[in-house]
């Protein structure tokens, strides 16, 4: 099994698409910083001055309601009213103007979720695509008959690959607007930032990463990598949504929305088609939902693989 | 069953989309002994490519069984497949990939050194090739990295399909070379072709195929000789009276084109030139009427139509 991955990884490692994909990743993430510090804008002295009045304003109402609950999160042990609300309530929340704030850095990296996961669907399809146009799948096979122990392998590889590269692409956007907010906005960050950052950055990995096995699941059930990704994209853009249009609380089988709520790392909340309570996704149920679209994928190639004829 | 290569029965077919079967390979006898160069004969659709691929587990057989280097195919197929080498059709390599890449990804999976590959390379004369993409590569050039894959593990079996495919008349020669030394070495050969001459200078056993059943199998010389071909050409410029000459001697011959074939063993020209000469019918040409393995099996697989691939 060492061989086999260690095959897989030097393929892995070896493709071109992974490589223009990485490269073209982290072009559109220096544009994409360019443009965010080109367009923000910092505040003049007047305008902080406003923004530090108003978040004084809104730290005493905090205070004065004793955090508002704990509305911003759980409280560490001992914390005050007023220590709690001055570690969520910032001045640059209050400033008006497009500002690039590092602070918004986990709400900008779900915005590149979609193109993460595009990532991985594409690399996933691709590497098992590749090998049935080529042909190389004849080649592999005759070195190593145990079909399903070379899928296992390709996989692991491609599962691990995706998250590795999507990790990558992610802390480099992260510098880049880390970058630009020192340069043309503000770097000023709450507390638990960090933690979120990574744990948004990791959702992101691991679903681009879950996108990779789907990708490679179709493309080995239709051997053809173009079809695999032409029919991911019919199911969600076109199947999920009449679904979602016709049946709402359908939703919560649905593989964009596990996938939203999973990203965002927060509830979703589908409206009822009839004047009930609604349906609510919860992260956890996203992440159930990708893995069992993504089992089954897999569990149905994987059976055809072991009995289909290679030609 | 003791050979290399062992089939009982094999059969083989594939469902047609618009209903109905095509039978690819129709119970199919062969066994392959240990050592040589074993060639596997047949027109295109005889079932060659299908065979092989049973052999090698990449199709399952609709009945038979098979065997190679004693392990039941597919079930016991991976514990021997490193001591097979094969390609299969033309050889499938990642194109974007450079030659040296290319060998280095299948070495990883047999657990094969860098030395290997670099080995191989040099074997096949694809040394000074061995950085560039093989999509650059010539058809003669991808045979050789594919022959020089198959090679790095250094098999006691090699299954070759249609190698000299694409090769230059050089290339054919250095692959009749290779595949005489291999077969040298004590490793068996199983090589299917198309280019008969090839075979018959190569092979010391061989089986031809048509419509997916065996139509004959056995040292090469037992093939040609089964054909009864021994026996002399011989021109002359009358070839009715030649023959009327040679019958009255109680010598069979017939009229075949612009010469006499003539049915005695070839050590027999000296009879049949003097029973000619003596009734003033002089020889300008006599020749041993040598069977080649073209005539043979264009003769065997005469009646047989493409089926299968």
């Amino acid at each position: 099994m060492i061989g086999l991955l260690s095959s897989e990884w030097l393929r892995f490692r070896s493709r071109r698409i992974v490589r223009v994909l990485f490269i073209v990743g982290v072009i559109g993430i220096v544009g994409a910083a360019t443009i965010a510090g080109v367009s923000s804008k910092r505040p003049s002295e007047a305008q902080l001055d406003q923004a530090d009045r108003r978040a004084e304003r809104t730290i005493a109402r905090c205070v004065q309601r004793h955090g508002y609950k704990d509305a911003f999160g759980p409280r560490p042990a001992g914390q005050s009213d007023e220590d709690y609300c001055r570690a969520h309530i910032r001045a640059e929340d209050f400033v008006d103007g497009d500002q690039l704030e590092l602070n918004e850095l986990p709400q900008y990296l779900q915005v590149g979720a979609f193109i993460a996961i595009l990532f991985g669907l594409v690399i996933g399809a691709s590497m098992v695509g590749a090998s049935w146009q080529t042909g190389t799948i004849t080649t592999i096979f005759s070195w190593e008959p145990r079909r399903l122990r070379w899928f296992g392998a390709r996989l692991v590889v491609t599962f691990a690959g995706v998250l590795v590269v999507a990790l990558v692409l992610l802390a480099i956007f992260a510098a880049a607007i880390a970058v630009a907010a020192a340069l043309r906005g503000s770097t000023g960050t709450t507390s638990g930032w960090l933690g979120d950052t990574v744990r948004t950055a990791l959702r992101i990995g691991i679903v681009a990463s879950a996108a990779s096995m789907i990708g490679a699941a179709v493309a080995m059930i239709g051997r053809n990598t173009a079809a695999a990704l032409g029919g991911v994209f019919i199911y969600l853009a076109v199947l999920e949504s009449l679904v979602r249009g016709f049946r709402p609380a359908m939703g919560r089988f649905l593989l964009g929305d596990g996938i939203g709520a999973f990203v965002t790392g927060q509830d979703v909340q589908i409206p009822s088609e009839t004047s009930g309570a609604g349906v609510t996704i919860t992260p956890v149920h996203g992440a159930i939902t990708i893995a069992v679209y993504a089992a089954a994928l897999i569990v149905v190639a994987a059976l055809l693989l072991r009995t289909r004829d290679v030609h | 069953m003791s050979g290399v290569v062992e089939i009982e029965g094999l059969r083989k077919e594939y469902r047609r989309l618009r209903g109905g079967r095509t039978v690819a390979v129709d119970g199919l006898d062969l066994e392959v002994p240990e050592g040589g160069v074993f060639g596997f004969l047949g027109p295109n659709g005889a079932g060659k490519t299908t065979t092989i691929r049973c052999l090698l587990g990449l199709v399952a057989p609709t009945a038979g069984r098979l065997g190679v280097l004693g392990a039941p195919v597919p079930s016991r197929l991976p514990s021997v497949v490193s001591g097979i080498g094969a390609i299969v059709e033309a050889p499938a390599l990642f194109p974007r990939f450079s030659g040296r890449r290319n060998l280095q990804i299948l070495a990883r999976i047999g657990g094969i050194g860098p030395q290997a590959v670099d080995a191989s390379l040099e074997r096949v004369g694809l040394a000074d090739r061995a950085n560039d993409m093989v999509r650059t590569y010539s058809l003669g050039m991808k045979q050789r990295l594919g022959i020089a894959a198959a090679l790095m593990k250094d098999p006691a079996l090699l299954i070759l399909d249609e190698p000299a495919n694409g090769l230059d008349p050089a290339g054919i020669v250095e692959v009749r070379q290779l595949l005489r030394r291999l077969g040298g070495e004590g490793r068996t050969v199983f090589v299917s072709s198309h280019i008969l001459s090839e075979i018959q200078q190569t092979a010391d056993r061989v089986a031809i195929l048509a419509r997916g059943r065996l139509v004959k199998s056995g040292p090469v010389h037992e093939v040609l000789a089964a054909r009864g071909g021994e026996g002399l050409i011989v021109r002359v410029r009358d070839l009715e009276a030649g023959r009327g000459v040679l019958t009255d001697a109680g010598i069979q011959a017939v009229v075949d084109g612009d010469a006499l074939r003539v049915h005695v063993p070839s050590t027999d020209g000296e009879r049949v030139t003097r029973a000619l000469a003596e009734r003033g019918l002089f020889v300008s040409e006599v020749r041993p009427d040598e069977v080649d393995l073209e005539t043979v099996f264009l003769e065997l697989t005469a009646d047989e139509a493409p089926g299968a691939t």
